[in-house]
């Protein structure tokens, strides 16, 4: 029976399965609302109690919404953050370097966040352009900017990849010709020298006379390859004095073949099988003494694995901040159940039952909790906004988080335990002496 | 997540039920570690602890046979298919693809690991408790090799006996 | 419902310390009789409104209203009994600022039975349409003080009470209004023969109660001239 119930669970599509979780989550807060106001109307009162005390409410509501809010807007930026990186990296299906960190190499041929690495020299270059099922192989040269935008050499074949059609312009077709990225100032005809290395260590003169000028745009990817400029490999081996990757009586030509022989080296290849089985058949016959092979997502799959238990940490956090927040503004409730205690002590001169009372005082706190929870989840809502606008911002990786079904589930749990914690401001404010607070 | 989990976990709860002794009809005790046939060699073969029906088998694959070999499939007695799986990343989420085969070339290794291939298994019997041994038929294009697989611990990222040298 | 009739004997009311507040040796209200309790401030007169309603704690003796012996009865009861026989009016009105006069003439019908809420409402839009309040929109925030004391005068007839006990109902009000106030309770309380037990300084109420009693240092004593 119960694997009856199981398989029917598992046969469930995953969104009624949240669905049903959800409501699962609020019916604890549903029962005990029913229960509480069996057969009585206490709603017609607590109208009339929030207004009273409507800016005192207010400040209830809105420290309940903000800590919701921030909780449910950090567990989804932190899920917006892991698909964002994701995303970045979809397009990089195998990445082939030097035997080295997976990470290191992962960051800068992806990221573009550049370090040194031992280059793959021509005969490994060759390895791997002639493997069976390779459709594309790409070196990824880094290492130079303008700017602060990164300068990266490689092929015509790996732009058409990265970011299909462009939005402006044509490929490269020479050296001095550059593809900018969705996201860089630089204009159509514009001029530039890079220079070379990144950041403040960048040297402007080092590659003086090697003017490149921009002929194409890409499409937005939603990576850091929006505020780089792409040139031809042959372009990044020519201003560091090196050969161009083929024979010199070819010298003029962009892309491949290149000549093994005059291939002065790359930090990394991107390698593209049409099959994933050929892609994994591809990281087995890479993976040797001089090379390592590894596919990009595997590699953050694994980094964001690592950070679930930070992410459950996280929620923990997340909840239990809340819970707290709310512990306070129910402690605040018992006091501010004494400033309307003389219309709770009316209701029971006039003859209502304890009970009628005790739902007067949990339909308000649950008015608040419940108040708090949806302004809480608009809340949400613009935090998740802000904060993937800000990290979009610093680290180029598009990050569109929202609020999904983890979120809701959690507000719901925090929903339903808040609104049983409210029973008790209810009991006490049943302990008060009706005499004492009809006389004020 | 947390939320989505606790449900499964009381769901998961609720179906343990009155099995019989957990573990019967696995073999419990000293697995074998590498498995052999014409030069390719499977070692530390591995599975998590789950009470699922499927359980993802990861192993290494060293071809020493002098020609290409295919990784295809399996199967066993503990559950109802084996098959190779690769993760997929599609728009930010990674989802398990089945895969027809991996060729493997003679001199390299493939390996199975977590947040890439593996031999998912289906239709688990039992659940899989830390310490289990459940065996399968891993199918290469060559014919078959008889693995041990050991299960570990549910949140394990490798076979406690990596790292040796067999 | 017509009035019921009040017999108490041995009264008292202790309060903290077991001081006594409020002691009773006899007093007998017939059937829709008025009287007034009247006595210096502090003497125990509220005290003892509130012990004949059942809501005074620490209350010995014997208070039985129409055979029904009130200080046997649990809460749960005597809130039964307030919701069913009881009206209650105020020195300061004591309503729900942010209703309007219907819904605190009503408020009853919050909490009764559905089957009772109905006449409930019924009755509270009648009476605040015989006060000369209407059923209109407005809060009762926006009201006079002698518009308040109507709407708690419709409150405390809106559940058709045998019985109403009215704590300085006028004391709040300035003369001319109190003395409205005066006719409209009296004429409501007499029209249907309901009990009225009124604690008061205002001589003008006092003087048009059937019958007086005074309370003096927590005594309670039988009194005939009007203070």
């Amino acid at each position: 029976m119960p694997d009856i119930l199981l398989d029917a669970w598992q046969g469930l599509a995953p969104s009624l399965q949240d669905g049903l979780v959800l409501a699962g989550l609020l019916a604890p807060a549903v029962l005990t609302g029913l229960v509480v106001t069996f057969g009585f109307r206490p709603l017609v009162l607590v109208p009339s109690l929030i207004w009273r005390y409507r800016w005192t409410n207010l400040v209830f509501v809105a420290l309940i919404a903000v800590s919701v809010g921030l909780g449910v807007g950090l567990t989804a930026q932190e899920r917006g953050l892991r698909q964002g990186t994701a995303r970045a990296a979809e397009k990089f299906d195998l990445i082939v370097a030097a035997p080295g960190s997976e990470i290191t190499m992962l960051f800068a041929a992806v990221y573009l966040q550049p370090s040194d690495v031992p280059l793959l020299d021509g005969a490994a270059y060759q390895r791997i352009v002639s493997a069976d099922n390779v459709s594309l192989a790409a070196p990824i040269a880094y290492g130079d900017s303008h700017d602060g935008a990164p300068v990266i050499g490689t092929t015509p074949q790996f732009v058409s990849h990265l970011s299909g059609a462009l939005v402006e312009g044509r490929l490269f077709g020479r050296s001095g010709e550059a593809v900018a990225g969705s996201a860089v100032s630089l204009r159509l005809g514009a001029e530039f020298t890079p220079a070379h290395g990144m950041g403040d260590e960048a040297d402007a003169a080092a590659h003086a006379g090697a003017g490149t000028v921009i002929v194409g745009r890409m499409a937005a990817t939603g990576s850091p390859w929006d505020k780089a400029i792409l040139v031809p490999v042959e372009a990044v081996w020519e201003v560091h004095g090196l050969a161009n990757g083929h024979a010199p009586e070819r010298s003029a030509q962009i892309g491949p073949p290149f000549d093994p022989e005059h291939f002065p080296g790359t930090p990394a290849v991107m390698v593209h099988a049409e099959t994933l089985w050929a892609s994994y058949a591809l990281q087995s016959e890479f993976t040797t003494d001089s090379t390592m092979a590894f596919f990009p997502g595997t590699v953050l799959s694994r980094l964001h694995g690592l950070m679930g238990d930070v992410r459950q940490i996280m929620s923990m956090m997340a909840i239990v901040t809340q819970v707290l927040v709310t512990a306070g503004v129910l402690t605040g409730l018992v006091v501010l159940t004494r400033l309307f205690a003389r219309r709770l002590a009316l209701l029971r001169a006039l003859g209502a039952p304890r009970r009628f009372v005790f739902s007067v005082v949990w339909c308000y706190a649950a008015t608040l909790i419940g108040g708090g929870a949806l302004l809480g989840l608009a809340v949400g809502h613009v935090a998740t906004g802000i904060l993937s606008r800000e990290i979009s911002r610093r680290t180029d990786i598009l990050v569109d988080a929202s609020l999904a079904w983890p979120e809701f589930h959690l507000i719901a749990g925090f929903v339903s335990m808040t609104m049983l914690l409210a029973l008790l401001p209810a009991f006490l404010a049943l302990t008060r002496p009706v005499i004492d607070d009809l006389r004020g | 997540m947390l939320v989505r989990l606790v449900a499964s976990v009381l769901l998961l709860a609720a179906s343990s039920g009155p099995s019989l002794s957990a573990g019967s009809g696995h073999a419990v005790g000293a697995a074998e570690h590498v498995s052999e046939l014409d030069g390719v060699r499977i070692i530390h073969a591995w599975t998590r602890a789950t009470s699922t029906p499927e359980a993802l088998v990861y192993l290494e694959l060293e071809n020493r046979s002098g020609r290409t070999v295919s990784l295809i499939g399996g199967e066993s007695e503990s559950g109802s298919a084996v098959t190779l799986v690769g993760l997929r990343f599609r728009d930010g989420a990674a989802e398990l693809v089945t895969l027809p085969a991996v060729p493997v070339k003679d001199g390299a290794e493939l390996h199975l690991d977590p947040e890439g291939l593996a031999l998912r298994v289906e239709g688990l019997k039992e659940p899989l408790h830390p310490g289990d041994v459940i065996e399968i038929e891993v199918r290469l294009e060559s014919g078959h090799v008889d693995v041990d697989v050991e299960v570990e611990a549910a949140d394990a990222t490798g076979h406690s006996h990596a790292g040796h040298a067999h | 419902m017509p009035g019921l009739h009040l017999e108490v004997s041995q009264l008292a009311v202790t309060g903290a310390g077991g001081r006594v507040l409020v002691r009773a040796d006899r007093l007998s209200v017939a059937p829709g009789e008025a009287i007034g309790i009247r006595g210096p401030s502090g003497a125990g007169k509220s005290t003892l409104l509130f012990a004949l309603a059942g809501l005074q704690p620490s209350t010995s003796g014997s208070i039985n209203w129409g055979g029904v012996e009130l200080l046997l009865m649990g809460e749960g009861e005597r809130a039964r009994f307030r919701r069913d026989h009881v009206g209650l009016v105020f020195q300061d009105f004591l309503l729900f600022e942010e209703l309007t006069a219907t819904g605190n003439a009503a408020l009853a019908a919050a909490f009764c039975s559905r089957r009772e809420a109905q006449p409930v409402r019924a009755r509270a839009a009648a009476l605040l349409e015989r006060l000369g309040i209407g059923t209109g929109p407005r809060n009762v925030m926006s009201f006079s003080g002698g518009e308040r004391q109507r709407v708690a005068l419709a409150r405390a007839l809106a559940n058709d009470p045998a019985i109403i006990l009215a704590d300085e109902p006028t004391a709040s009000l300035d003369r001319e209004t109190a003395d409205r106030m005066i006719d409209d309770l009296l004429d409501l309380v007499r029209h249907a023969g309901k009990t009225l037990i009124a604690v008061s300084h205002d001589p003008h109420l006092l003087m048009r109660m059937d019958r007086r009693v005074d309370v003096i240092d927590g005594r309670l004593r039988e009194g005939e001239a009007v203070a």
